[in-house]
């Protein structure tokens, strides 16, 4: 039997702790999965990976079994609905609190319109200033429409969202996944990269879109998606990450003396960049928005565009790669 | 020929779905059959998203270029909306 062991500890800035004493190799059709014996903290990033663990252990008809210990952590696990969303009953019997404000539990998105109702229904829920909730909403929509785009993880399954607010840290976190077919067979357009890190380093590329080898994509997707969201992160200096088969990429925070600045190369990015990782089936996606630095919606909106625009120029200008050398 | 596009999309317009269908089924047959200015009215509308903009208006500037820019007027929108529109059409027109 495989094990599943869920750490103490799971945020953006130790995210390996995900595969501590884990190879993801589910391979035996027979899981037992351990939460760390004294406590779990979580971030949503935590949630959604296992989230879609269960979808992928559901898709495979892998059987689960669970040792939940009584921790501290099980009624914050339990309220941000991740025992339900594994196909367990709750542990134990609480009250419920009101959402407003302080988190949005695992939700399942599988359509447009559920994305739709899901949107309108989370502005009471974020309890924050207009240009926070203009800049959460722009994150959520596309990130959620990659899933329901890109990922082919089925109209049964398609992908899961949910979210916290620190009002101590004055944080925004986010967690999105898909237990899909991973980034690099979503690059259909781009048939030519070998791995998943160079899938994912692409892919956060402004103008590459996974439709199409055309830069500056079609008339449906510009490839700008996930670089305006990896903007919206750094514009704030909090944590991106994006984890794909067996490949991450996530930004690292700069100091807030530095300058903010929009790389087209996330390779260029203050990141971590690892390959080689156990292989997770889908993609997840975690990213913290400090909403205390957050720019107006409208000059971020201009100054990433900016930023897109004039890569997209200097990549259609770099005919390096179009070189045909041999 | 004014489109709501609050009627469309609610007070967040992010739904690429519907800004395909607004695309296909009203803008472009109005740009084809006639020589009128096509509004997209914002009233109502808070905010976008850069897909939901690039699908709905960036094939036709990328298609026509500056000559888009006599055929198109957005009104009442708010700043957000403003720069995500100018931001899609300034990429396009490249």
């Amino acid at each position: 039997m495989s094990t599943l062991y869920i750490p103490n500890s799971i945020a953006l800035a130790n995210f390996d702790s995900v595969f501590k004493n884990n190879n993801f190799d589910f391979s035996d059709g027979k899981v037992e999965i351990q939460f760390h014996p004294k406590y779990v903290a979580m971030h949503p990033v935590g949630l959604v990976l296992y989230a879609s663990l269960g979808d992928y252990f559901r898709k495979k008809e892998i059987e689960t079994t669970a040792t939940i210990n009584p921790i501290k952590s099980i009624p914050y696990l339990q309220r941000m609905g991740l025992f339900s969303t594994l196909g367990y009953a709750d542990p134990i019997v609480t009250e419920e609190h009101e959402e407003t404000g302080r988190f949005i539990p695992l939700t399942r998105i599988t359509t447009s319109d559920e994305l739709a109702a899901f949107l309108k229904d989370i502005d009471p829920i974020l309890h924050t200033t207009q240009d926070t909730s203009r800049t959460v909403k722009h994150v959520f929509s596309e990130l959620l429409r990659n899933v329901l785009e890109h990922s082919k993880s089925g109209l049964r399954l398609g992908g899961h969202v949910c979210a916290t607010y620190s009002r101590k840290k004055k944080k925004i976190s986010i967690g999105i996944s898909d237990a899909g077919q991973g980034i690099l067979e979503g690059m259909v357009g781009f048939k030519r990269f070998a791995t998943y890190k160079e899938a994912i380093l692409n892919a956060l590329k402004p103008g590459i879109s996974g439709t199409t080898p055309k830069l500056g994509g079609t008339q449906e997707n510009a490839g700008a998606g996930l670089f305006f969201t990896k903007c919206i992160a750094q514009s704030t200096r909090s944590h991106f990450l994006i984890y794909s088969g067996d490949s991450y990429f996530k930004l690292l925070i700069r100091p807030s003396s530095e300058r903010i600045k929009f790389n087209a190369n996330p390779e260029d990015d203050y990141a971590t960049i690892k390959d080689s990782l156990p292989f997770f089936q889908g993609t997840v996606v975690g990213i913290d928005i400090h909403i205390e630095d957050t720019t107006a919606f409208n000059e971020l909106m201009q100054m990433i565009g900016d930023s897109y625009r004039a890569s997209l120029n200097k990549m259609k200008k770099d005919y390096y790669k179009r070189i045909k050398f041999s | 020929m004014k489109i709501m596009i609050q009627e469309y999309c609610g007070s967040f317009a992010e739904n690429k779905d519907q800004a395909r269908d607004i695309r296909d089924n009203h803008i472009s047959r109005i740009l084809e059959l006639s020589d009128e200015v096509v509004v997209l009215d914002f009233s109502g509308v808070d905010s976008s998203t850069q897909s939901f903009i690039h699908a709905l208006i960036s094939s036709f500037f990328q298609k026509l270029g500056e000559k888009a820019l006599q055929r198109f007027e957005f009104s009442n929108c708010t700043t957000a909306v403003k720069s995500i529109i100018t931001t899609v059409i300034n990429y396009s027109l490249e």
